[in-house]
């Protein structure tokens, strides 16, 4: 496992709770300053060093990171491996250098366009980062959505391994913040002079294999499929995700998880969240970590499967269309 | 905009670089001899090379009609500051 987040580089930040307080930030355009979560740029400078990502995206940077330290902690047990793929999952992507591009285009014009900008406007250009600095030639896929992308991702990982695409899978959810979104979110309201909802960015990472015995940590369920158009579906597919009978650890076995980890923070969804999560045990959410989608839902597992013993819940609630869920075993 | 090319300075041309090209070097590292490309050079890339060619048509107005002349002008910021400083063909 691997994380960058607000709290720090590496895991460890994530697991205790800390004192972080968010920047006051302006919104691209309109100039309204809402608070943000950023992760410490100045600890992952020793990445520019690496030729390809001199010109890198943020997100790159804490994709390559969180990767590298996935990577680092795999067990010592683990055959050699053959095959080694990456799908990773983020909402917005490289969106700093994306709109530094088109604001380039906007203010000098089409012919003086920057070809060294361009490049990172590519969706799965970060993937591809992380492929070629880590030396991974196997399969390579960038999944875009909401907080829900994690779980896609686990579920392409999960596909592969079953099929023997790969022997083993890197899967990282991330998220870069720039100011242009505050006004992208203020425009659909998730954020209001509250400050409930706080972005964030960073990254998570989990290298993924076929379970063995005595494993310590599985993943051993995925649920996905619910979708919503509006509240009152939000929470019609919260209860769905979330609902027991339809959580088997794959022996077709109906389980009931101990304990859910809360993931909605302050957000819209927190009180269908309460709601649907109220009689599990809960760890309460970490609102100092803020909201960054598909990081935030890998931040979650990764503290989940380091935190808990036992079988766990973790929703995944999509903000922007869907809910599902992962069931995790530690021991 | 070509005309007064010959003021244009080496820490100009040196500016131009680093931010053109996301450069993490010291400035005080980049000679007027210091190859651009290559081994032992500042470590240019081709997408550098396409930057560096909008970006002198853009700051200079002078642009660098093929490969063949790119290749020469961009060899070393001395060699850059010698082409603009040459009147426009």
């Amino acid at each position: 496992m691997g994380a960058v987040s607000p709290a720090g580089i590496g895991v460890e930040p994530l697991l205790s709770p800390r004192e972080l307080m968010p920047e006051p930030t302006p919104a691209f355009g309109s100039g309204r300053v809402f608070p943000v979560f950023r992760v410490d740029q100045k600890q992952l400078r020793h990445w520019q060093t690496e030729p390809r990502l001199r010109r890198a995206s943020p997100i790159a940077l804490y994709m390559v990171e969180a990767a590298k330290q996935a990577l680092s902690g795999r067990s010592g047990d683990a055959a050699p491996t053959k095959a080694r793929g990456i799908v990773a999952a983020f909402g917005t992507g490289a969106v700093a250098l994306t709109r530094r591009f088109y604001e380039g285009v906007i203010k000098s014009g089409p012919r003086f366009a920057s070809p060294n900008v361009f490049p990172e406007t590519v969706f799965n250009s970060p993937t591809s980062h992380v492929a070629a600095v880590l030396g991974v030639d196997g399969p390579c896929y960038s999944l875009a959505a909401d907080d829900t992308a994690w779980v896609g991702a686990i579920r392409v990982a999960a596909t592969w391994l079953a099929t023997g695409t790969c022997d083993d899978v890197l899967v990282i959810g991330a998220e870069e913040f720039d100011p242009i979104q505050l006004d992208a979110y203020a425009a659909i309201r998730w954020l209001r002079n509250d400050g409930r909802h706080v972005p964030s960015e960073g990254a998570a990472a989990l290298l993924l294999r076929p379970a063995r015995t005595g494993e310590r940590r599985r993943i051993t369920g995925i649920v996905e499929g619910f979708s919503y158009r509006n509240k009152r579906e939000a929470r019609e597919a919260a209860v769905g995700a979330t609902s027991r009978s339809r959580l088997s650890n794959g022996h077709d076995r109906e389980v009931a998880p101990p304990m859910a980890f809360r993931s909605a923070q302050r957000n819209w969804f927190a009180p269908i969240e309460a709601e649907v999560l109220q009689s599990y045990p809960a760890p309460p959410p970490l609102p100092y970590l803020g909201e960054a989608f598909a990081a935030s839902a890998a931040w979650n597992t990764v503290r989940a499967i380091s935190q808990a013993r036992g079988t766990m819940l973790q929703p995944v609630w999509g903000l922007a269309q869907q809910c599902c869920a992962l069931l995790l075993e530690a021991e | 905009m070509a005309a007064g090319m010959s003021q244009v300075s080496l820490d100009e041309l040196k500016q131009l670089l680093v931010e053109n090209c996301v450069l993490k070097v010291d400035l005080n590292q980049i000679g007027e001899d210091t190859p651009l490309f290559g081994p032992n050079s500042v470590g240019l890339d081709s997408l550098d090379a396409l930057q560096m060619t909008v970006a002198i048509e853009q700051n200079y107005g002078r642009a660098i009609p093929d490969s063949q002349v790119a290749r020469q002008v961009l060899r070393t910021l001395g060699s850059l500051r010698d082409w603009l400083a040459q009147p426009p063909p």
